[in-house]
């Protein structure tokens, strides 16, 4: 009788409520063609934007259109919130949480007004990017976000 | 080391970084970026968006042993948009 090794998984969290799907699917060459890395994109429904996982905000715009998270396990992930949304010098974001705050899966970090990426005209489909591809050996869709595979 | 004023409209944000971060990866050398004293591993997307670089500031790139890769590295962030 022997025992394979099961190897370790990573939950992921979409960080709103909305479409989930792939990241090829996002309408920009430097997140749908994996410039950065590999993930996956939400279309988000509703304005709270949450952490997709435990982690340590490692970075957050002044504008709150982006942030990083890294999780204990080191895996950072960047979460950026619509496209080309950064012009909107943060009209329509409320930042909840800094740099250097450890925060909890599901926990809010930016409020979004989705109304002012809308009437702005802008797509507010948000890109989940894994930054570190060898903290990671596959990594799958879920309906809830993302499952990725630890080395 | 080379500095440059970033003139890019919205500073150095998500997108261009990350084609800046691609860039510099390609180089074996140790490539930095400061703004003050702040200084930061240019191959870490996360630790450039730290260093929160905006339009009108002044950054100092260095990288090692590589004045080449420098004068290509630093025209990037200067025509950056």
């Amino acid at each position: 009788m022997f025992f394979k090794r099961k190897s370790k998984e990573f939950t992921v969290l979409a960080p709103t409520k909305g479409k989930i799907v792939p990241i090829t699917e996002v309408p920009d060459p430097t997140f749908g063609e994996k410039m950065l890395g590999d993930g996956f994109a939400v279309i988000p429904k509703d304005g709270n934007f949450c952490a997709p996982f435990d982690g340590v905000i490692e970075s957050m715009f002044d504008t709150g259109h982006a942030f990083a998270l890294t999780a204990p396990n080191e895996c950072s992930a960047l979460i950026h919130i619509g496209l080309d949304t950064v012009g909107l010098e943060g009209r329509g974001f409320t930042i909840l949480k800094k740099e250097g705050d450890t925060v909890k899966a599901g926990e809010t970090i930016v409020q979004v007004d989705l109304s002012v990426i809308a009437e702005a005209g802008l797509n507010p489909i948000t890109p989940v990017v894994f930054l570190n591809p060898d903290k990671m050996n596959q990594f799958s869709l879920t309906c809830d976000g993302a499952t990725i595979t630890l080395p | 080391m080379t500095t440059i004023t970033i003139q890019a409209e919205h500073g150095l944000h998500a997108r261009p970084l990350a084609e800046f971060v691609k860039m510099a990866a390609a180089y074996t050398e140790e490539i930095t970026l400061s703004k003050g004293a702040k200084s930061a591993n240019a191959k870490s997307l996360i630790k450039m968006m730290s260093l929160g670089v905006k339009k009108g500031e002044e950054i100092t790139l260095n990288v090692e042993g590589n004045p080449e890769a420098e004068a290509i590295l630093a025209d990037f962030l200067v025509k950056m948009v």
